[in-house]
């Protein structure tokens, strides 16, 4: 018997999930492409947790449908085995080593790549023979990673297993998992508040917000809508008309305007005349933008955009 | 790309099954080993004391080879069902597998038991002691081996059952529904464990009337449905269980 | 790395054209596979293989079945003519426009250039 491993896409039709008063998730629906990896960001309590223990069976929706691989995964044997969801909690044997751990998860996982296993353990110096019980956050962290890289589940869906990890831990992690899924292609969710270091891993995006979808579009495009216009106030102002606003910024006589949506025809022609300077939006900014509480929809006017700092 | 050759895989129940029999087994042996200590401590002490220990001190085990698998049952649902869901397999397969596994070990428990009475018996008979059983339950000392073995089995089954159940109420129903419900999740249990010993006590109906063998199989029997009943409710709430970030 | 405004795809492809045209990549010579330059530079593997793609169809780079990509023959020499083809639009065009607003004689600019041309080229050359 051989395994390939191909992405598995998800499909979310008005998937609402209720936790008594609460509403973590409202009348979600959601495509993620096959094969991508897919950003899922959203500050905390948007309901990005909530959207993986779905996704993994690990709930069931209040209303709405779920669907893996075109299938319900609720207790679906086919579908189950293929997902891996790892979260910054762990759901591992808290008092049994690592290596009776990754015999577990192995043995129940068959894709589960031992030599990967191997490798990552390797690489973020974990002792087998301890118990995750006695790990500190960042080595358990990394254990959690070793688990979701080497299941190479069609689909892994992976919630800031970053925390607790060094800046040289989480860029050998970034270049493991870019190199692996590169060799072995498969649908990765990928959840983080550090969005400045994932931003070019991703080639789709999610953004959560308070239980919605706010922003569901490939990275590129939504790269290319963020715009930050600097320049004298009167001309960042007329530039800006008519335009979603999402931010700005003074600084004596100098604006600086963040606004979202596509430049057209003439408008880089324009700015150029009128002094301004046309720049890049980091996603981070973008994203900090979007979800600012502030804000009450996604068609503000340009005084609601307004951001002390 | 590589094909790589997938490894046999076993099926996910007897996958886990595996796993919690391994962990059962190593409590087992501290259990075991700690009673038989235990047993030969209280023979030795009898001894000293009395000149003799004309009372079975094994199957004062009873009641500790009960609730300590009882407690491990609990402790069991909330250790594994999170994850063996997590490690990708289904809350079905999990039932089985813990269903399985605690039957077979209220079995094992039980045979165990009744090898450690029977094995004091013979030192005691080889010593011309006596080996009276003082516990409640309805098997003595002149009683069959299997009827010694029955009456172990019994509570000691149902007890892991009642332990899988009360573990995926207090896992489902926090800790307000799992200390309100045990009269119902343990109550059997205890009924069972005190249902044949009740004839001994002075009280009407068909006890005092029915031979030792008529009251045993009837508790077996009353015993059976309440494992049988105790493991479907567990199967029912088990298999709709949500997965909760651990606490 | 990658920070400006067009799209990374783009910038990738850029930056390899530049290395072709400055002769760091020579012809016949392998690039970095996808997946090298995913993990190099920590980006989406599908982004690599579309600056990649946008190459192969204009010439710069061929792909051989199972071994990766190479530099095209005659790449650099192709890249240099479009180079000097946009020069005068991009480069010289500019400066006339520029001389004419701040109101300086074309013939002074000639001379500048004349001057320029006339004394070795300073070392690092690069803007």
């Amino acid at each position: 018997m051989t395994t390939t491993t191909t992405g598995w896409g998800v499909e979310l039709r008005g998937v609402t999930q209720r936790y008594g008063d609460v509403v973590a998730l409202d009348d979600v629906t959601l495509t993620v492409r096959p094969g991508t990896i897919t950003g899922l960001l959203g500050r905390n309590g948007s309901g990005k947790s909530t959207l993986g223990s779905l996704l993994a069976a690990f709930r069931r929706p209040t209303a709405g449908r779920v669907l893996v691989d075109g299938e319900d995964p609720w207790e679906n044997e086919r579908v189950v085995p293929g997902i891996c969801f790892v979260r910054e909690s762990g759901d591992v044997l808290e008092d049994y080593p690592l290596k009776d751990n990754l015999a577990y998860v192995s043995g129940a996982r068959p894709t589960f790549s031992h030599e990967l296993a191997g490798e990552l353990m390797d690489l973020f110096e974990l002792d087998p023979r301890r118990k995750p019980s006695k790990l500190s956050r960042g080595k358990k962290s990394a254990f959690g990673i070793v688990l979701g890289l080497a299941a190479r589940a069609p689909l892994t869906i992976l919630d800031e297993v970053h925390l607790g990890l060094d800046a040289p831990s989480r860029y050998a992690f970034y270049e493991t998992l870019l190199a692996d899924y590169a060799e072995h292609p498969r649908t990765l969710i990928l959840s983080s508040h550090l969005i400045g270091e994932i931003e070019q891993l991703l080639e789709d995006v999610v953004v959560l917000d308070r239980g919605r979808v706010l922003v569901a579009q490939d990275a590129e495009t939504l790269r290319a809508e963020g715009l930050a216009v600097t320049g004298p106030a009167p001309a960042v102002e007329q530039f800006v008309a008519g335009r979603d606003v999402l931010a700005t910024q003074r600084l004596g006589g100098t604006v600086r305007t963040t606004v979202r949506g596509a430049l057209v025809e003439g408008d880089e022609r324009r700015a150029r005349d009128a002094g301004l300077e046309l720049g890049p939006v980091p996603l981070q900014d973008l994203f900090v933008h979007l979800t600012d509480p502030q804000r009450t929809g996604s068609t503000v006017g340009p005084a609601d955009g307004e951001v002390a700092r | 790309m590589t094909a790589a050759v997938a490894p046999p895989r076993v099926s996910p129940t007897a996958h886990t099954a595996r796993r919690l029999a391994v962990a059962l087994l190593q409590m087992a042996g501290w259990f075991w080993g700690i009673a038989i200590v235990a047993i030969v401590a209280g023979n030795v002490i009898g001894w000293a004391v009395a000149g003799a220990t004309d009372v079975s001190i094994a199957i004062y085990a009873r009641q500790a080879a009960t609730w300590f698998p009882f407690s491990l049952a609990i402790m069991l649902v909330a250790a594994y069902l999170r994850v063996h869901v997590a490690a990708g397999m289904t809350r079905r397969s999990f039932v089985r597998a813990a269903l399985v596994v605690e039957v077979g070990a209220g079995l094992a428990y039980a045979a165990v038991l009744t090898a450690l009475v029977l094995a004091e018996r013979a030192v005691h008979d080889a010593l011309g002691w006596d080996s009276v059983i003082t516990e409640v339950q309805v098997s003595d000392a002149s009683s069959p081996v299997w009827a010694l073995f029955l009456d172990q089995a019994v509570p000691f089954v149902l007890g892991n059952l009642s332990g899988l159940l009360v573990g995926v109420v207090y896992l489902r129903g926090g800790a307000w529904w799992g200390t309100l419900t045990l009269p119902l999740t343990v109550g059997p249990l205890a009924v069972s464990m005190y249902l044949g010993g009740a004839r001994l006590m002075e009280l009407p109906g068909i006890w005092t009337t029915a031979s030792d063998t008529q009251v045993l199989l009837l508790g077996a029997g009353v015993g059976a449905v309440f494992c049988l009943v105790t493991a479907l409710v567990f199967a029912g709430l088990a298999r709709r269980a949500p997965v909760t970030a651990r606490p | 790395m990658f920070d400006g405004r067009d799209p990374v795809y783009l910038q990738i492809a850029d930056q390899i054209r530049q290395d072709v045209l400055s002769g760091a990549l020579g012809a016949e010579e392998q690039v970095m596979s996808t997946t090298q330059y995913a993990t190099t530079f920590r980006i989406n593997p599908a982004t690599a293989a579309k600056a990649f793609a946008q190459l192969v169809d204009e010439g710069v780079l061929y792909k051989r079945r199972g071994v990766g990509m190479f530099v095209a023959p005659g790449a650099r020499e192709r890249l240099l003519a479009d180079a000097r083809e946009s020069f005068f639009t991009d480069t010289v065009d500019p400066v006339a426009d520029a001389a004419r607003v701040l109101g300086i004689d074309v013939e002074d600019v000639v001379a500048r250039l004349r001057a320029r041309a006339a004394t070795p080229a300073p070392e690092g050359d690069h803007p």
